[in-house]
């Protein structure tokens, strides 16, 4: 009987027990610099097995005798990087090929005892600190996997994890030296998540399980980082996730003041019989500061308790980056954002073409705030190399993207780069029949490798694109029986593009009834093959039809795709109408397109849409497009790059003074609520404002002569005697943003020099501005003045020294209007907006 | 004359009484005096303690920094801050709240309030009865600093010229720092040792400076008086009728060596 299913065969009866902590253990016998082997070994513990292998035999023969059924071999740190911080990376196949049988020889005193070969996260990592390869990463842990499975370790325990991406290089390692011993064991995978929920490199449990779940694993489970009550939520989690045994070996709760784990082994056993208890566990052990102690009052705790049992579940599609996502029916489809395209986006690919990386990075955020679930990266271009690029950009992403990726290359070298940069689970775009087997082959090996999804084209070799339905039921069968059922790819990694033309199809008889076709293809195979995904590039559909109709379309053959079943949709969210603002008529035409594709049908359409005139389209239909967001976003964020090709963009549909009133003060709107709530700081607020300037310079000479945008006026002075003014030009600056004509003053302003400029510039109110404890009193005598005047404006004031109480019972008494007080610039905005509200 | 305020030490002599007008500096050095709180959380409205963030690397923090840095270096390179100096010792002695001031062989006489409540102190009270010795300075960052800072905000760079303009006064502040520490030198309360860039300003020093209009010397009209025996018009600073300095950037102070001397309310 093999290992894998004598393992089986004994979990099902009881749980078992992984066993405690080596290192602490280690640390009992006060080893000296001469136990590692000298000075500059010392503290190398995976060294030990060669200059102190009494030890470590101790160490395993303590765990065995309290009941251990897996031991775990002493090479935590054992690959060629860690060793290689002491110089000992040349015998990293050795040390573990000794680890092994040492672990061996003390589990065969005993019956049915295995040891699991430990491999530790190593002190780099792909994804968080970007220090590493994933084929430096891979190498490094080869001679580890080797070792341990020359020395003969019944199984794998890839541990402690923090970087999905480590990994999925250790598991790959692992492959390669059971390709090469010509042995095959089982593998398990630990993750270590810390308290927050989430891996050091930032995914959650759920995200960790759908990105490795299709490897070739026997058992998945977290350690370290925790103490058992911490792990409640995640494994709770893992339980509903997992059809492979699941379990935890977490360390004697939270490290203390000194760095000492102290949780009791009664508190620490209690806890995990708990969840034996609830039929959480298949398995169970200790790390860090667990000790034998532990592990006896661990066995002792599921002592009886039934082991964790799994049926079937539901299979689904899923993809992960820092989380998971899975299917919502409520909102169907899921996006796929575009524009992250060499092919598809001008802008993307002139940026990648410079090598302005960061600034493609930009188009790839907005992307992602525009409301994309996944993103589609095409990098492939005839000017650059594509690995390069990939290279350069994927590590980019890995940082400030969190949402799962779609790699959409013809390269199989390509895709491959790409994924060794990709933490989550992720998507090739796309696989097919078009240049043969050879080239598919080498795709579905690279999707079982990685554990990725692909999109599937319905070409093959003999015909190309499947255009009819017939065509294509019959392209999908061939296709689902041989990467299901030769190759062994699970359905639900499978996303079928159905394909789409454009219903612009001239004389092309070949062409006639493909969007049809389409849709009802879609219906087919959601009810012939469930488990399966579709994808649509919805936007081929209306390719050569006038601007304005293309959206209609677009939009009208969305909601029927949909309607059919659509699940992913490659598309530009912000630039779909939405279907119940496009008038029936409209959706009539658009329809009869789609089911007939007639000339005649594509005449009525083209013409009603080429006469219409753009600038009347609906307001609101337009402030939903990509440029309007796209501008809010970038006042938000201080980003000047895109405001000038938004703004052209938008001036298409709107007057500049439309695109003041809504897009920028929704924009400025948006950031003063950021700053109330301390969420952005003023250097922003006034990036932010920049932006604004740089928006409404460019639309200023666009206006019409009379036409203004500013709402009311403000007069601001730092009054007499002060001279400090860095506070008022911050309240001019927001208010000018804010869309207020502002007659700044400056400084030692008195009395008499105000009335004479209210008189002339008929402000609707009057800011002073003082950081004196004298200004303040000044502003009291202003007041005064201004009432002897008969000026009654409301008077905003603010500067260091003022205290709303002042303003309360010094200045308001004295004042014939409305007297503010301002805390900030941004108040002072919120007061005047509100006093000319009420007005 | 409370304990604290008793003359149990040996009075000390700077090296010169020779009025000091300095317009050549090390902008790095006087940078080196800036404390990061006053910069970054009084004057460029950064909203959580900037020490703390730093440490954490908070992306606002390090994003705002990386902006301050990248204008000093501008400052530097484009010779934008033209920073000057005045400062000189005199000899004085105290009689009740009034320190009378040896300027050219005559009296100038300053009147502080005293508290009203124990301790009662009063700043007269750090000057001994006879030969003690006392200094002041003015500083400015300079106007043309502001003006930059002005002109590049009509053109559109407000956070620019907002970071400049509070640079400018924690330079000013920074370069009083800075000759309050020579002063202490001069006098012979400290040793002069290399400070490196990066070592903030001195925490815990013998003596300390006041600027009028602050609660222990709340009457600005005596800024007159520093004006009277420094002449710091030379390096182009000037009163406004209540008294406050034009370049805004521009700090004015009052330093005693006394070891007590601490800053109280009146």
């Amino acid at each position: 009987m093999n290992i894998e299913s004598k393992l089986t065969e004994i979990m099902k009866k009881r749980i078992l027990i992984i066993d405690g902590g080596m290192g602490t253990m280690i640390q009992r016998y006060n080893l000296r610099a001469e136990d590692f082997g000298g000075e500059q070994y010392e503290g190398c513990t995976d060294y030990l097995v060669e200059t102190r292998p009494d030890v470590i035999s101790e160490i395993h023969d303590e765990y065995l005798k309290v009941g251990s059924d897996i031991i775990e071999t002493n090479t935590f740190g054992a690959t060629s990087i860690v060793l290689g911080e002491y110089g000992l990376s040349e015998n990293t196949y050795k040390l573990n090929l000794k680890a092994a049988k040492l672990a061996k020889e003390a589990a065969a005193k005993y019956e049915n005892r295995f040891v699991a070969g430990s491999m530790g996260p190593t002190t780099k990592s792909i994804v968080v600190t970007q220090d590493i390869t994933f084929d430096e990463m891979r190498d490094s842990y080869y001679p580890q996997a080797l070792g341990l499975l020359e020395g003969g370790v019944d199984l794998f325990l890839i541990e402690t994890a923090h970087d999905t991406l480590n990994i999925k290089a250790a598991y790959q390692a692992v492959k390669m030296a059971e390709e090469k011993v010509g042995i095959k064991v089982p593998i398990l995978l630990s993750t270590s998540i810390a308290m927050a929920g989430r891996m050091l490199a930032g995914q959650d449990i759920d995200a960790f399980f759908s990105t490795i779940n299709g490897l070739d694993i026997f058992a998945i489970g977290m350690n370290c980082a925790v103490g058992p009550k911490d792990l409640h939520e995640p494994l709770n989690s893992l339980n509903q996730l997992s059809e492979v045994p699941i379990f935890i070996f977490p360390n004697a709760g939270l490290p203390n003041d000194i760095g000492e784990y102290d949780e009791t082994p009664e508190e620490f056993a209690s806890q995990i019989g708990k969840y034996a208890e609830a039929g959480l566990l298949n398995l169970a052990g200790g790390c860090c500061g667990t000790t034998p102690e532990h592990i006896i009052k661990v066995k002792e705790a599921v002592e009886g308790k039934p082991p964790r049992q799994v049926g079937d579940l539901p299979k689904q599609f899923t993809v992960a980056g820092v989380d998971r996502l899975v299917p919502d029916d409520k909102i169907k489809p899921i996006v796929v954002g575009e524009r992250s395209n060499v092919q598809g986006s001008r802008r993307f690919r002139e940026l990648i073409r410079g090598g302005q990386f960061e600034e493609a990075l930009e188009v790839s955020k907005q992307q992602v705030s525009s409301g994309s679930q996944i993103l589609d990266i095409c990098l492939e271009d005839t000017e650059f190399n594509e690995i390069e690029a990939i290279n350069t950009y994927f590590p980019l992403l890995s940082k400030s993207i969190k949402l799962p990726l779609m790699i959409d290359s013809t390269s199989p070298d390509a895709v491959e780069a790409a994924l060794k940069h990709t933490q989550g689970k992720a998507i090739i775009n796309s696989i097919n029949l078009e240049s043969g087997f050879e080239k598919l082959e080498r795709l579905i090996g690279i999707m079982k490798d990685y554990n990725a999804a692909a999109v599937v084209g319905l070409i093959d070799e003999i015909e190309g694109m499947a255009l009819t339905l017939e065509k294509k039921k019959e392209v999908t069968t061939r296709f689902y029986d041989l990467l299901v059922n030769k190759y062994g790819i699970p359905p639900e990694d499978i996303i079928f593009d159905m394909l789409v033309f454009t219903v612009d199809s001239g004389n092309d008889e070949k062409l006639k009834g493909t969007s049809r076709a389409t849709i009802d293809s879609i219906k087919w195979i959601k009810e012939t093959y469930p488990q399966v995904s579709t994808i649509l590039g919805i936007s081929n559909v209306s390719f050569g039809l006038p601007p304005a109709g293309r959206e209609v379309l677009n939009s009208v053959f969305f909601y029927h795709c949909v309607q059919a079943g659509l699940d992913l949709a490659i598309v530009n969210p912000a630039t779909l109408m939405r279907y119940n603002t496009i008038p029936p008529e409209e959706i009539k035409m658009a329809e009869e397109i789609l089911n007939s594709q007639s000339l005649e049908a594509l005449t009525t359409f083209s013409n009603h849409f080429r006469d219409r005139d753009p600038s009347k389209d609906n307001v609101i239909a337009r402030a939903n497009m990509t440029p309007s967001e796209s501008l809010e976003s970038a006042i938000v964020n201080g980003t000047k790059t895109e405001v000038i090709s938004d703004l052209d963009e938008l001036l298409e549909t709107m007057t500049p003074l439309e695109i003041i009133n809504t897009v920028i003060m929704r924009g400025m709107g948006e950031v003063g609520i950021l700053f109330e709530q301390a969420k952005m700081i003023v250097t922003e607020v006034l990036q932010s404002a920049e932006v604004v300037k740089l928006a409404i310079s460019h639309l200023e000479p666009l206006m019409l002569t009379g036409e203004t945008f500013t709402k009311k006026k403000v007069l601001l002075a730092t009054v007499k005697g002060d001279v400090h003014d860095i506070g008022k030009n911050l309240v001019r600056i927001i208010l000018e943003s804010n869309g207020y004509a502002v007659v700044d003053l400056g400084i030692r302003i008195d009395s008499t020099q105000l009335i004479r400029a209210i008189q002339e510039h008929k402000p609707d109110a009057v800011g002073l501005s003082g950081l004196l404890v004298k200004s303040s009193r000044y502003m009291v005598s202003v007041a005064e003045h201004f009432k002897e005047e008969n000026i009654d404006i409301p008077l905003l004031v603010g500067g260091a020294a003022l205290t709303p109480k002042f303003v309360e019972n010094e200045i308001k008494p004295a004042a014939l209007g409305q007297v503010h007080y301002a805390r900030d610039a941004m108040a002072g905005l919120s007061i005047v907006n509100m006093i000319f509200e009420e007005a | 004359m409370t304990d604290d305020t008793k003359m149990e030490f040996e009075l000390p002599i700077p090296n010169t009484f020779e009025r000091i007008v300095k317009l050549d500096f090390n902008l790095r050095e006087i940078w080196s005096y800036i404390r990061l709180t006053f910069l970054y959380q009084k004057l460029l409205g950064y909203n959580k303690n900037i020490r703390a963030s730093i440490i954490n690397k908070e992306p606002k923090a390090l994003a705002l920094i990386e902006d301050v840095e990248r204008l000093k270096n501008q400052i530097i390179d484009e010779n934008l801050m033209q920073v000057k100096a005045v400062y000189q010792f005199f000899k004085c002695h105290a009689i009740n709240n009034e320190i009378f001031i040896d300027f050219n062989g005559k009296e100038v006489v300053l009147n502080f309030p005293r508290q009203e409540n124990d301790p009662f102190l009063c700043l007269s009270d750090y000057v001994a009865k006879s030969n003690d010795t006392i200094g002041f300075l003015v500083v400015t960052a300079g106007h043309e600093i502001l003006d930059y800072a002005k002109k590049i905000e009509l053109e559109g760079s407000y956070k620019d010229a907002f970071i400049l303009q509070g640079l400018a006064i924690a330079t000013s502040e920074a370069l009083a720092e800075m000759i309050h520490h020579q002063m202490r030198i001069m006098w012979g309360l400290e040793e002069k040792v290399e400070r490196s860039y990066d070592a903030g300003p001195p925490r815990k020093y013998l003596g300390n400076r006041y600027s009028f209009g602050y609660p222990s010397c709340p009457n600005m009209e005596d800024q007159e008086v520093i004006w009277q025996i420094l002449q710091p018009e030379e390096i182009e600073v000037t009163l406004t009728e209540s008294y406050m300095m034009i370049p805004e950037a521009s700090v004015s102070a009052i330093v005693f060596h006394h070891p007590n001397a601490k800053y109280f309310n009146i």
